[in-house]
Parts: C-alpha cells; sequence; structure tokens
C-alpha cells in the first residue's frame, strides 16, 4: 500500500517536472485539443449522473432527517443540515466515488489498453514524453473539473431538499433558502472546495498510475480497472477522513 | 572502420531475478544493417530497449554516437530518440489517431515546422511505404502488413540516423514480407540510416543484413557477414540457421 502511494506520488513529480521541461523549451505543456476532450468527458459528461444521484440523496437526507426532527419540532434544522452535509461532506465525497467509478475506471482502461498494445512505449520511444502526453491533461482535467461537478451536486441535492421541505415539512421555498443562508459559513464552502481539489487529483493520479502499470494482456487491464475504482473510493474516503479532522482542528 | 554507432559492453540486465542478458557486447557501425537473431524469450527486443534508453542494465554500458544511455537525463534522452525510429512487432500505432495524425504526432510535438511542412512530409513517407491512399483511415481498419508498413513510416518521419526492427516480417505473408525486406533495404541505402533488426525469420535475415549476429544464452555467440554466418562452425547457429530440433539448443533448455 505504501509502495503504490509512494509511485502515486512519484508518478505527480515526474509528470510536473516531465510537463515542465517542455514549457521551458517555449512548447504548450499539452496539447489543448486533448485537455478539452477529457474535460468534457470527466465533466460533462459526469453531470447527468452526479445530478440525478445528487437529487436522490437530496431528498432522501430531506425526508429522512425531517421525520426525526419532527418529533422534536425542529424540522426547520433540515435545510440547514442538507446545505452543510453536502457543502461540506456529501457533495465531494458522493461526486468523488461516482468520479472515480465513471473516469478513474476509463482512464485505467484507456491508458492500460495503451501499455499493453505498447502505444506508451512507442510515444516515448519517440522522444515525446508519455506522462506529460498523456498524463497531465487528464489530471489535470478531473482536478479542475471535481469542484463544478461539486457544485451540480450540493444545487441538484438542495433542490431535492427543498422539494421535501416544501412537501412534507410546510417550509417555503424563501424560508427555505433563508435557512440555508443562516446555517452555511463560508469555511464550510471552503472545506468543500479543497476536498473536492484533493479528490480530483487523487482520482487522476491513482487511475493514470494503475493503467500506465498494467502487465499481462486484456485480464491485466480488467484487473487494474478494478483496484483503480477501488483503491481510488477508499483513498478518496480516507483522505476524506483526513481532511476532516485538519479542518476541525483549524475552525473549530 | 567508422566510430560505432552503437556500442553495448559486458550488459547485464534482469528481470525478477532471471538474467537475460549475461555480458552482452555489441558495436554497430553506421549504415549497417545488422540483424540479431535469436531464440524466443533471448533478449533480442531487450536489446533494442535498452538501446533506446527505455530499460537501464544492471551492469555494463550502452552508448549511442558515444555518449552513455544509461545515465542521460531525461531531457537528453529523449533528444536522442528523436535520432532513433522504432518499428515495433505489432506497430504500436496510437489507436485513437488516424494514420495521418500518427505521423503528425512526432513532428508537431518535436518538432518547430508549419503545418504545410508536415503534411508534405507525412505525404512523402506514406508515399515511400506504399500506402498513400490512408492517410485519413484509423489503424484498426488496416491489415496486419498495412499496420507495419505505417509504423515503418512512423519511424521515418524525423530521418532518424538509426532505425530499429522489433520483429518486422513476423505474422505477414511471404510477399508483405519481402515488401518490409526491401523498404528496410533501400532505407539503408537511399537515406545511409543504420539499422538493427531483430528477427528469427532466417529468410528475412539472410536478404536484409550486412551482418548477422546470434544472441544466446544472454551474450552474442557469433557475428559474421551472412555468407560466412551461414557456413557457421558454431553448433547452435548451425541447429537455429538449419531449424534441426538435434542440437544443443534444445538440451540445454531441458537441462
Amino acid at each position: 500500500m505504501l509502495q503504490h502511494l509512494s509511485s502515486v506520488v512519484w508518478l505527480l513529480f515526474e509528470t510536473a517536472q516531465e510537463t515542465l521541461e517542455h514549457t521551458r523549451r517555449g512548447r504548450l505543456p499539452f496539447r489543448p485539443a486533448i485537455f478539452f476532450e477529457q474535460t468534457d468527458r470527466a465533466g460533462v459528461g459526469s453531470i447527468p449522473l452526479v445530478a440525478l444521484v445528487s437529487l436522490f440523496l437530496g431528498l432522501t437526507m430531506a425526508l429522512l432527517t425531517g421525520y426525526q426532527l419532527q418529533s422534536f419540532g425542529t424540522e426547520r434544522l433540515v435545510p440547514g443540515l442538507v446545505a452543510v452535509g453536502f457543502t461540506r461532506e456529501l457533495g465531494p465525497l458522493i461526486t468523488g466515488i461516482m468520479v472515480a467509478a465513471r473516469i478513474g475506471a476509463a482512464y485505467t482502461a484507456e491508458l492500460g489498453t495503451m501499455t499493453v498494445a505498447e502505444e506508451v512505449e512507442a510515444i516515448e520511444a519517440m522522444g515525446i514524453g508519455p506522462l506529460r502526453f498523456l498524463v497531465t491533461p487528464r489530471v489535470l482535467a478531473v482536478f479542475l473539473l471535481m469542484p463544478c461537478l461539486v457544485v451540480v451536486s450540493n444545487i441538484m441535492a438542495l433542490i431535492g431538499a427543498a422539494f421535501i421541505s416544501d412537501l412534507h415539512l410546510n417550509i417555503s421555498l424563501p424560508y427555505f433558502f433563508d435557512l440555508i443562508h443562516d446555517a452555511l459559513q463560508r469555511r464550510d464552502i471552503i472545506a468543500g472546495v479543497i476536498k473536492s481539489f484533493l479528490f480530483g487529483l487523487i482520482i487522476g493520479l491513482v487511475a493514470c498510475y494503475k493503467g500506465l502499470t498494467v502487465k499481462g494482456g486484456a485480464a491485466g487491464v480488467g484487473d487494474a480497472t478494478t483496484s483503480s475504482v477501488v483503491t481510488a473510493i477508499t483513498v478518496v474516503i480516507g483522505f476524506d477522513t483526513l481532511a476532516n479532522i485538519v479542518l476541525v482542528a483549524l475552525y473549530d | 572502420m567508422d566510430t560505432p554507432l552503437v556500442e553495448m559492453s559486458n550488459v547485464d540486465l534482469s528481470f525478477d531475478g532471471t538474467r537475460i542478458l549475461k555480458g552482452l557486447s555489441l558495436s554497430v557501425a553506421p549504415r549497417e544493417r545488422l540483424v540479431i537473431l535469436g531464440q524466443s524469450g533471448s533478449g533480442k527486443s531487450t536489446t533494442l530497449r535498452l538501446i533506446l534508453g527505455i530499460l537501464h542494465p544492471q551492469h555494463g554500458s550502452v552508448k549511442f554516437k558515444n555518449e552513455e544511455v544509461t545515465h542521460m537525463s531525461r531531457a537528453k534522452l529523449n533528444r536522442m530518440r528523436q535520432k532513433i525510429g522504432m518499428v515495433y512487432q505489432y506497430s504500436a500505432l496510437i489507436s485513437s489517431l488516424t494514420i495521418r495524425d500518427n505521423l503528425a504526432l512526432p513532428l508537431e510535438e518535436l518538432t518547430d515546422k508549419s503545418r504545410e511542412e508536415i503534411d508534405q512530409i507525412i505525404e512523402e513517407k506514406l508515399a515511400m511505404v506504399g500506402m498513400e491512399d490512408t492517410g485519413e483511415r484509423m489503424p484498426s481498419e488496416l491489415s496486419g502488413g498495412m499496420k507495419k508498413r505505417i509504423g515503418l513510416a512512423r519511424a521515418l518521419v524525423l530521418n532518424p540516423e538509426l532505425v530499429l526492427f522489433d520483429e518486422p516480417s513476423a505474422g505477414l505473408d511471404p510477399v508483405i514480407s519481402s515488401v518490409i525486406d526491401e523498404l528496410i533495404i533501400s532505407l539503408t541505402e537511399k537515406a545511409n540510416t543504420t539499422s538493427i533488426i531483430v528477427t528469427h525469420e532466417m529468410d528475412s535475415a539472410f536478404k536484409i543484413a550486412t551482418r548477422i549476429a546470434m544472441l544466446y544464452q544472454g551474450k552474442i555467440i557469433e557475428e559474421d557477414r551472412p555468407e560466412r554466418f551461414r557456413r557457421s562452425e558454431n553448433e547452435v547457429v548451425k541447429q537455429f540457421v538449419e531449424g534441426k530440433t538435434d542440437g544443443p539448443i534444445l538440451e540445454n533448455k531441458k537441462s
């Protein structure tokens, strides 16, 4: 586990170094077309899934917490609970899990197939840095698009919660947003943003690392893809816990 | 004799505790067509990867144009690789790019050539391998022989001084195999390029080579001009060239 972790960190430094070396020669760090293709794939392509799952989770969370809090007459806490919960915790976490499953798996399978077919080695043999050419645009795309997806997740969860609050808890829409405004603090938003960038970086790096280290043909690609998703989700949850400990220590 | 373009001395390489190369020494002069023969798994393709600096030996030295490959910085290694073209056994074309984009890739990434110059080079190289009309097609739409010719065209776009061929005629029909062989010969004759060809196709080897080397048990056991190599008294070479089952190769494997 430690060896894999150090290899992923090594991949990050090697990729950064290779990209900077290329940039120093007055060239673009990578092909913009590849970067935009990857942002479209990782970001735009993930919106329907992230939006739908977050809407359902927002509905469920409001319904369950409302059901419990109603017995104490404190159901007005529901909007704040959903808003803080999603902004700070569930938005980045759920989006991270979905992106790891959808994009992480795709990256690993794609790079793994290229590795098995010697395409990655051919790129290296031509003197084109494969890390700069293949890894940089992919990792950067998922790193930059994660916060955007988290915003989508948060909005959709709040829409779901607003719907339940209005229908089931008699909290009107303007009152719902007033309660959110009172509950949500700047540090919750900052925590969510930091986490989403961090998770994006982790997912991108783990997926590319697993893809570039595939061994053993088609079965190897399958194993690496499974391992990539499992590893990325585990590491994301692990870092989420770590980030929570640090952020709580910093703010509270 | 010219200064060697490639010089390997006492190279040792092991994978997972298995020694693949044991004190390999090899020298390649400019404009030579050196064919390296050997059994499957004898380390032929590994030797090509050592020259490219993709693999690094545990011991010994690998030099390209008198510069040590094993200790080169990444930037220097990438500059060196631009002088070497590699043709892969299964072509290794980038499957997500068209044939034209595959050929354009090294030109766009590594040179400052204009779009017109790049297009002109691509047309020229495609014509050289007889594949003029394939530019807009994807690698998956081509046959094995066609892919191999495109792989060769891609290896030539930067006008390399050395071209490495990994099993260039493996899995091809005799006609396409001959086409590839003739392309390799014309390449060295017209463009003054040096070639190292790894194969175990005997007909191709004797047709292409200006010199043949036999790799066996991790080192070169015989190297000579083709006509002399064919008459070698070395038992391993004789068995390999004649394709006999009786001889030291299988006996050593059993033991």
